[in-house]
């Protein structure tokens, strides 16, 4: 198992100009959540320029399905476009590429109310706060259930105004 | 030890779910910058897997 390296992969996913959105246990870090997790989330935009970018970026990453018989597939152009879920395993940890989240949220929805944050010298988009606790509701795994307390109490706080924008201080 | 907990009943989680203790974190979380969030993510992350790696 390749280490977990985030800004690398978000660095190469920018360089190639993908569409994309942090969603998942990521996104409640990003957002100032002590849970750990141990892949990265994307829902990535399916129009075709964009998954040609985004099979690049694969390529450059690395990224073959995660395989329990061990077989190499790589996330190739036309799996992009076809499939909806990618379990993958990079050069940067795992990382897995989505096209929806509950309750069926494509890229597009998830953009237009997302929370653009620096890293550094790159930007990205992550998925809003509040979709992200509503998406982790619909899915109501006992892991799902535990990060929501989390990101109901950050939510509160935002609320009371003890944060601002999710950029920290 | 006015104010200072030492029953289980003293620690009873808030209404939110967490106890004292978690939201501690949640503010500590808070206090750094998205990207220092992300590195520490990574460090905790792979140092577990380094931990796990030496004792197989």
């Amino acid at each position: 198992m390749s280490e977990l390296r985030l800004e690398s992969a978000f660095a190469t996913l920018v360089r190639h100009r993908v569409d994309f959105v942090v969603v998942g246990g990521v996104a409640g870090v990003l957002y100032g959540a002590p849970f750990t997790t141990q892949d990265l989330d994307l829902v990535y935009s399916r129009a075709p320029e964009n998954v040609a970018r985004l099979a690049r970026a694969m390529a450059e990453l690395e990224a073959r399905y995660v395989d329990p018989a061990g077989r190499h597939i790589v996330p190739d152009e036309a799996k992009l476009a076809a499939l909806r879920v990618h379990l993958l395993e990079t050069t940067c940890g795992r990382l897995d590429l989505l096209t929806t989240i509950p309750p069926n949220l494509p890229y597009e929805r998830l953009i237009a109310e997302a929370t653009s944050l620096t890293l550094g010298e790159i930007d990205i988009s992550v998925v809003n706060l509040g979709v992200l606790i509503e998406s982790k509701e619909k899915l109501g795994r006992p892991k799902d259930r535990y990060q929501v307390l989390y990101l109901r109490e950050i939510e509160a706080q935002r609320t009371r105004g003890s944060i601002g924008d999710g950029q920290g201080r | 030890m006015d104010a200072i907990p030492t029953s289980f009943e003293e620690l009873a989680p808030s209404a939110g779910g967490l106890d004292e203790g978690d939201v501690a974190q949640i503010r500590e979380c808070l206090k750094l910058t998205p990207l220092e969030r992300l590195r520490r993510l990574e460090n905790l992350v792979n140092s577990i897997h380094r931990i796990r790696a030496q004792n197989r």
